[in-house]
C-alpha cells in the first residue's frame, strides 16, 4: 500500500472517512507496542508523560518506512486520529488494571475538552465523538484534528479545504454537542 | 436531541450565537416555533457552549499546599504562596532557626514516592548544594513536612536562596523582546550560571525563561538567577535512570533529542540557553505551533525559523549563534555555555550599518592616553563636525612640506576615529578658504621657523561664532624624528581639542588636568635625546609617508587582517617610493607579528621578514628600524647572539628607540640574565610611555623574572586601558601562576579569573579570525591548561582534542600543548612534543626554559639538553 498512502491521504482530506482505516492498520501494531510499553512504567500522573508519550508516538509514524507525508498538517492530522485510538486503548486497560475502579482522567496538557473539570473519560469521549461523526463527519474530524492533533483552526481548514470561519463553528458546535452528551452520560 | 433534525439544530444554534446573549433564547423560541424538541437540543446546547475567550475561567483554582501563616517542619513560617511549577508549589518562607528569609517548594511526591526516588532526589540536591555561584539559586535543604492529620502523606520540601524579582518570562511578557545589544549583559550571566553547573557534571535539564529570575543588584544592574536545577541529574553518577520524569521539561525548550528519550546531556542545555536568547531578541517563536503535538511535530522534523526573520536588525552572528543551538545534531551545537558567549560576542557592538566605525575607533585607542578614555566614560560627548584644513608650511623649506601633511593627516584619521565626531577635511589650507564653513568647527594650522627653532600653531574656531576656542603651539627645537613628531603632535592636538572643543564647557572643567598633563607630556619630548639637526625625511613621497604613518599603527593591531592592511599599505608605499627603508623595516615586522594569529603561516612569513629586514638595512645601515627588524627575525631563527648584537646597534643609532630596548631586554631574560632584563625592559617603559606593546611587554617580561606581583599591576592596568589577545592572555598566565602557588579561596580568585579571561580572548579570537579552519588556539590552550591546573581533566580534556587537532594541522604549536600536558604531570609526553619543536625549530619553544608553567621539567635531563639544543 505504500505507493497509495499519499493517495489515501487526499482521499480522507476531501471526505472519505474509510481512507483513514488502512492507514491506521499499519501504524497501529507498532503504536499499541510503544503504549503498552509505557503502560507498565508509567506513573500515576499522566500529565507528565503527555510529551513523552506524543513525541515518541510521533517517531514512531514518522519512521514507519515508506509512508510519505504530505506536510505536517497531514501527518499531525493522521496521528490524531491514531492517537485517540491509542488513548481509548489506554483508557480500556487502565481500567481493567484497576479492576474496575476509577476511570482514567486525561489531562494532556494542549488537549481542551467540553468539560469543566480537569480530566474527562476518554471511552466516553470516543463513543460520543464517534456519534457525532455519524451525523456531522466534518465537525467530528474538526474535533480530532484540534484536540487531538493539536492543528490550529487555520491549519485544520487547509487540511479539510473549508474556511476557517466554517472550522470555527463547527468547533464550538461540537464543543457544545459534545458536552451535551457527556454531561448527560455524567448525570 | 436525538430526535431532531440536525441541520436544523445546527442552524438555530449558529443563528442564536450570532445574536447577543440576552436575546439568544428569545430567538431560538422564536425559530423552534412549535418544535420543542428542536427548543430544547439548542437551549441545552447553548448552556454547554463556551465563548472562546475563557473556558479556563470558571474552573476552580487548585488548592495550596501550605496557608499564609502556617509552619512547616516546625520551622518555616510561610510568607506567602509565590507559583506553582512543574516540580510543585514555591513559597517565600521565613526560616525561625537561621533568622532569614528563604524560598520553599514542595516536591511532587512521585518523586520522592520510593526509597529509590527520594535517594536520588537527596543525591541531587547534595550535588545542587554543592554549587555556589552569584547565577545559580543556592540550594539550602531537603525537609520533609509531616502535616498534622493523622492520614495526610509527609510533604517532601526543598529550601532555597529567595530571589527577589521577576522572572525573564514575566519580564518578556511586560516589556516585550530585548534590544540584542542590552540582552547581552543578562545573557552572559546565564552562560556562567550553566558553566558552572556543567563543570560540576550537572545538566540543568529544564532551563527556560520561566525559570530564570530577574533581580536588581545594589549597583542597579540586573542580575540573572537560574532557578530548579533541583531536576538536574548527575552526570558522573552511572545510577541515572530513564523515567517518565526525564521527559518533564516544557516541551518547547526541550532539545528534539530529550523528545526520542536520550539522557539529557550538556547539549540538552545548550539548545534550551539558545532558545532562551531566542526569546530574549526575538518577537515571535522559533517553532510555531500551538499545542504539545505541534510542537514536538516542529522540534522533530522541523528546522527553526531563522531569528533574523523575526527580529529586525538582528546580526548575522547573533542569528547564526542561535541556530547553532538549536541545531537538532547535539554534536554539532557549542560545546559550552562560554563558547554561546564567545560566539555572540562576535557582533559588533553598533548597529551592522556602523560596523565601519569599529576599527578606527579601535585604532585610536592605541596612542591616546587613558585619561582620554575616562574623560569619554566620564563625559557623554555631543555631536561635532570639525572640518580640518591643511596644515600650512610656512617654514620656507620645501622639504618640510612633507611633515605638515603628515601631520594634517594624521590630525584627521585622529579626530575621525573619536566617537560621536564628524571630520570634514578640507584639502586646501584655512587661510585660502575663507568664508567655506561646512562644519561647526574648523581647524587649521601652521609649521614656522624662528630662528632655527620649529614650532607648530594650531588652533580651533567655533564656526558659528567666529571666535577662537583654542590654539596650541609646539615648540621643537628640531625634528630628527618626524613620524614620531607627527604622531605626538597630533595626538596631543586631539587630547586638547577632546576637552575643550568636544566636550564644551564641561569638559573644560573637568579635563583641565588632562590638558595640563598633555602639555607636561610634549615639553618632554622637547628634552628627548639627540639634538641632530634636521635630517632627511624618511622618504620624498608625501603619498608614501602617509600610507607608512597608517600602516604603522595597523601592523600592531590585533586582527590579522589589520596587519594584512598594514602590510598592503606598506607595500603601496614601497610602490611610491622602492628606497623607503622604514617602510621595509614595517614590512619584516608585520610579517613576525602575523605569526601569532596563524601559527600555520610562521615558517614562511618568517622567510619574508628576513627578505624585508635585509632590504632594509642594505638601503639604510643607519636605520635603526632595519636593524631592530633584522634582530626580530634573527631571535626566530634562533641566532641569539647575532639578534642581541642588532638589538645593541640600532640602539646605538638611536637609543631612545624604546622597542629596540624592550626587545633586547626580553631577549636577556630568555637567555638567563633575569636582572638586566628587567631593567632594560623598564627603562624602554620610561623612555616611550606610550608604545601601545610596552606594558604588555613589560608584564610578560616580569612575569617570566617571576615578579608576579608587578606583572600583575603592569598588565591589568594595561588591559584597562585596551583588550588585546597578547594582553588578556599574559594576564591570565600570571593569574594561573599565582593559583598555582595559592590555595584555598585565593587560589579560586586567580583560576576565576584566568577562566574569565580565557573566556574573552576565545571571544576576541572568534571575532578576529580570518580563516574558518582556524578555530580559537589560544583560548582553547588557556581553557585546556587552566581546567588542568585545576585539576579538572574532564573539562580539560575537550580543549585538549582541539588543541591536538589544531597541532596535527599546524594551527598550533607543539609548545602549547606541552605546557597542557606538563599541567597534568605528562612530562614525557611533554617532552617529546618539545623535541619535536625542536625539530620544527618551533617559535614558541626559545620561551619555555623561562617559563614558570615548565618548572616542573627543568630538572628532567632531556628538558636540559633540549635547552642545549636552542643555544640559549
Amino acid at each position: 500500500m505504500d505507493g497509495d498512502v499519499t493517495l489515501l491521504l487526499n482521499r480522507w482530506s476531501a471526505g472519505d472517512p474509510a481512507a483513514l482505516d488502512p492507514i491506521i492498520a499499519r501504524l497501529y501494531p507498532d503504536l499499541k507496542k510503544l503504549a503498552e510499553h509505557r503502560m507498565y512504567r508509567e506513573r500515576s500522573d499522566h500529565t507528565l508523560q503527555a510529551t513523552a508519550l506524543v513525541s515518541e508516538f510521533f517517531l514512531t509514524i514518522a519512521q514507519n518506512q515508506g509512508m510519505l507525508w504530505n506536510g505536517r498538517q497531514h501527518f499531525l492530522a493522521v496521528a490524531g486520529r491514531v492517537m485517540r485510538r491509542m488513548l481509548v486503548d489506554y483508557s480500556r486497560w487502565h481500567n481493567a488494571a484497576k479492576r474496575g475502579g476509577s476511570q482514567l482522567l486525561m489531562t494532556i496538557d494542549g488537549m481542551e475538552f467540553p468539560d469543566r473539570c480537569t480530566g474527562v473519560d476518554m471511552i466516553e469521549v470516543d463513543r460520543a465523538l464517534d456519534l457525532l461523526a455519524k451525523r456531522d463527519e466534518r465537525a467530528a474530524k474538526v474535533v480530532d484534528m484540534y484536540c487531538f492533533s493539536g492543528l490550529t483552526h487555520r491549519e485544520i481548514s487547509s487540511v479539510i479545504g473549508v474556511d476557517e470561519r466554517t472550522v470555527r463553528r463547527d468547533w464550538r458546535f461540537a464543543r457544545a454537542w459534545l458536552a451535551t452528551q457527556l454531561s448527560a452520560k455524567a448525570s | 436531541m436525538k430526535t431532531a433534525d440536525w441541520k436544523k439544530v445546527r442552524a438555530v444554534f449558529e443563528a442564536a450565537l450570532s445574536a447577543a446573549e440576552q436575546d439568544r433564547p428569545g430567538l431560538v423560541n422564536q425559530l423552534a416555533g412549535s418544535d420543542s424538541t428542536l427548543r430544547g437540543a439548542v437551549l441545552e446546547l447553548l448552556a454547554n457552549h463556551q465563548d472562546e475567550s475563557g473556558p479556563d475561567a470558571d474552573r476552580p483554582a487548585p488548592s495550596r499546599v501550605f496557608q499564609d501563616g502556617e509552619l512547616v517542619a516546625s520551622r518555616f513560617e510561610v510568607i506567602r504562596f509565590i507559583d506553582r511549577g512543574g516540580m510543585g508549589e514555591v513559597y517565600e518562607v521565613w526560616d525561625r532557626r537561621l533568622r532569614l528569609r528563604c524560598a520553599l517548594k514542595t516536591v511532587r511526591p512521585e518523586l520522592t514516592g520510593t526509597p529509590a526516588s527520594l535517594e536520588r532526589c537527596e543525591r541531587e540536591i547534595r550535588v545542587a548544594r554543592n554549587v555556589s555561584h552569584e547565577n545559580l539559586c543556592r540550594v539550602f535543604e531537603f525537609i520533609e513536612h509531616t502535616p498534622q492529620e493523622p492520614e495526610a502523606r509527609v510533604v517532601p520540601c526543598l529550601t532555597m536562596e529567595f530571589v527577589d524579582g521577576i522572572s525573564l518570562a514575566a519580564r518578556l511578557q511586560r516589556d516585550g523582546p530585548f534590544p540584542w545589544q542590552e540582552a547581552l549583559p543578562l545573557i552572559r550571566q546565564m552562560a556562567s550560571g550553566l558553566a558552572v553547573l556543567h563543570a560540576e557534571g550537572i545538566v540543568h535539564r529544564d532551563l527556560k525563561p520561566s525559570n530564570i529570575m530577574v533581580t536588581r543588584r545594589r549597583s542597579g544592574e540586573d542580575r540573572a538567577v537560574l532557578m530548579d536545577f533541583g531536576l538536574a541529574k548527575d552526570l558522573s553518577s552511572d545510577s541515572f535512570e530513564s523515567t517518565g520524569i526525564s521527559n518533564a521539561g516544557a516541551p518547547y525548550f526541550m532539545a528534539p533529542e530529550l523528545l526520542r528519550n536520550t539522557t539529557p546531556g550538556v547539549p540538552a542545555d545548550i539548545y534550551a540557553f539558545g532558545l532562551v536568547i531566542d526569546e530574549m531578541v526575538t518577537s515571535r517563536r522559533a517553532f510555531e505551533g500551538g499545542s504539545v503535538q505541534a510542537i514536538c511535530y516542529a522540534k522533530l522534523f522541523e528546522s527553526p525559523i531563522p531569528p533574523a526573520q523575526r527580529a529586525a536588525h538582528l546580526p548575522d552572528s547573533w542569528n547564526n549563534t542561535i541556530l547553532r543551538c538549536l541545531d537538532s545534531d547535539p554534536a554539532k551545537r557549542f560545546p559550552q555555555a562560554q563558547d554561546v558567549i564567545a560566539a555572540l560576542s562576535a557582533a559588533p557592538e553598533s548597529p551592522p550599518k556602523r560596523r565601519k566605525l569599529w576599527i578606527p575607533a579601535l585604532l585610536t585607542a592605541l596612542i591616546l592616553l587613558p585619561c582620554i578614555l575616562l574623560a569619554l566614560l566620564a563625559l557623554r560627548p555631543t555631536a561635532a563636525s570639525i572640518s580640518v584644513f591643511e596644515i600650512e608650511n610656512q617654514t620656507g623649506e620645501r622639504n618640510l612640506e612633507y611633515l605638515c601633511t603628515g601631520l594634517t593627516n594624521e590630525l584627521i584619521r585622529r579626530l575621525a576615529s573619536l566617537r560621536e565626531t564628524k571630520v570634514i577635511p578640507m584639502r586646501a589650507s584655512r587661510s585660502k578658504t575663507i568664508g567655506t564653513d561646512p562644519g561647526r568647527f574648523s581647524l587649521g594650522g601652521s609649521l614656522q621657523q624662528h630662528a632655527g627653532q620649529l614650532q607648530l600653531a594650531v588652533s580651533v574656531l567655533d564656526n558659528r561664532t567666529g571666535s577662537l576656542l583654542w590654539s596650541g603651539n609646539f615648540d621643537r627645537g628640531s625634528i630628527n624624528e618626524p613620524v614620531e613628531t607627527q604622531s605626538e603632535i597630533a595626538s596631543s592636538t586631539v587630547i586638547a581639542l577632546q576637552q575643550n572643543v568636544i566636550f564644551g564647557s564641561a569638559g573644560r572643567a573637568t579635563g583641565a588636568g588632562v590638558v595640563a598633563r598633555a602639555l607636561i607630556r610634549l615639553r618632554s619630548l622637547l628634552q628627548l635625546p639627540g639634538g641632530a639637526a634636521i635630517t632627511a625625511p624618511p622618504t620624498t613621497s608625501n603619498l608614501a609617508l602617509d600610507k607608512y604613518m597608517r600602516a604603522r599603527e595597523l601592523i600592531v593591531q590585533d586582527p590579522p587582517e589589520a596587519i594584512q592592511s598594514g602590510i598592503n599599505l606598506l607595500n603601496a608605499a614601497i610602490a611610491e617610493d622602492p628606497g623607503f627603508a622604514l617602510a621595509y623595516a614595517a614590512l619584516a615586522q608585520a610579517n613576525i607579528n602575523f605569526t601569532g594569529y596563524a601559527y600555520n603561516q610562521t615558517q614562511r612569513r618568517i622567510a619574508l621578514a628576513r627578505q624585508y629586514a635585509d632590504r632594509a638595512v642594505s638601503i639604510d645601515p643607519n636605520l635603526p628600524e632595519a636593524h631592530e627588524a633584522l634582530g626580530m627575525v634573527l631571535e626566530r631563527e634562533w641566532a641569539w647572539n647575532q639578534a642581541r648584537e642588532q638589538y645593541a646597534l640600532a640602539l646605538g643609532l638611536k637609543p631612545s628607540l624604546a622597542s629596540s630596548r624592550r626587545r633586547l631586554g626580553r631577549l636577556l631574560i630568555e637567555t638567563g640574565h633575569i636582572e638586566e632584563g628587567v631593567s632594560e625592559v623598564r627603562r624602554s617603559a620610561q623612555d616611550d610611555p606610550y608604545d601601545p606593546s610596552g606594558p604588555n611587554y613589560l608584564g610578560l617580561t616580569l612575569f617570566l623574572a617571576g615578579k608576579y606581583q608587578e606583572a600583575l599591576q603592569v598588565l591589568e592596568k594595561a588591559a584597562q586601558r585596551q583588550e588585546n589577545l597578547g594582553g588578556m592572555h599574559n594576564l591570565a598566565d600570571v593569574h594561573a601562576e599565582l593559583a598555582i602557588l595559592s590555595t584555598g579561596a585565593e587560589r579560586d580568585y586567580h583560576l576565576h579569573t584566568a577562566f574569565g579571561l580565557a573566556d574573552r580572548v576565545t571571544a576576541l579570537e572568534t571575532q578576529i579570525r580570518t580563516d574558518p579552519r582556524i578555530r580559537t588556539p589560544w583560548g582553547d590552550k588557556m581553557h585546556a591548561h587552566f581546567y588542568s591546573i585545576q585539576g579538572n581533566l574532564a573539562a580539560a580534556a575537550p580543549y585538549l582534542e582541539r588543541m591536538l587537532t589544531d597541532m596535527k594541522e599546524h594551527l598550533t604549536s607543539p609548545a602549547n600543548v606541552a605546557m597542557v600536558l606538563t599541567a597534568q604531570g605528562r612530562n614525557r609526553e611533554a617532552l617529546d612534543l618539545l623535541e619535536q619543536c625542536l625539530e620544527q625549530r618551533d617559535p614558541y619553544l626559545p620561551l619555555t626554559p623561562s617559563m614558570p608553567f615548565f618548572v616542573t621539567l627543568r630538572k628532567e635531563a632531556r628538558f636540559q639538553s633540549l635547552i642545549k639544543s636552542v643555544g640559549m
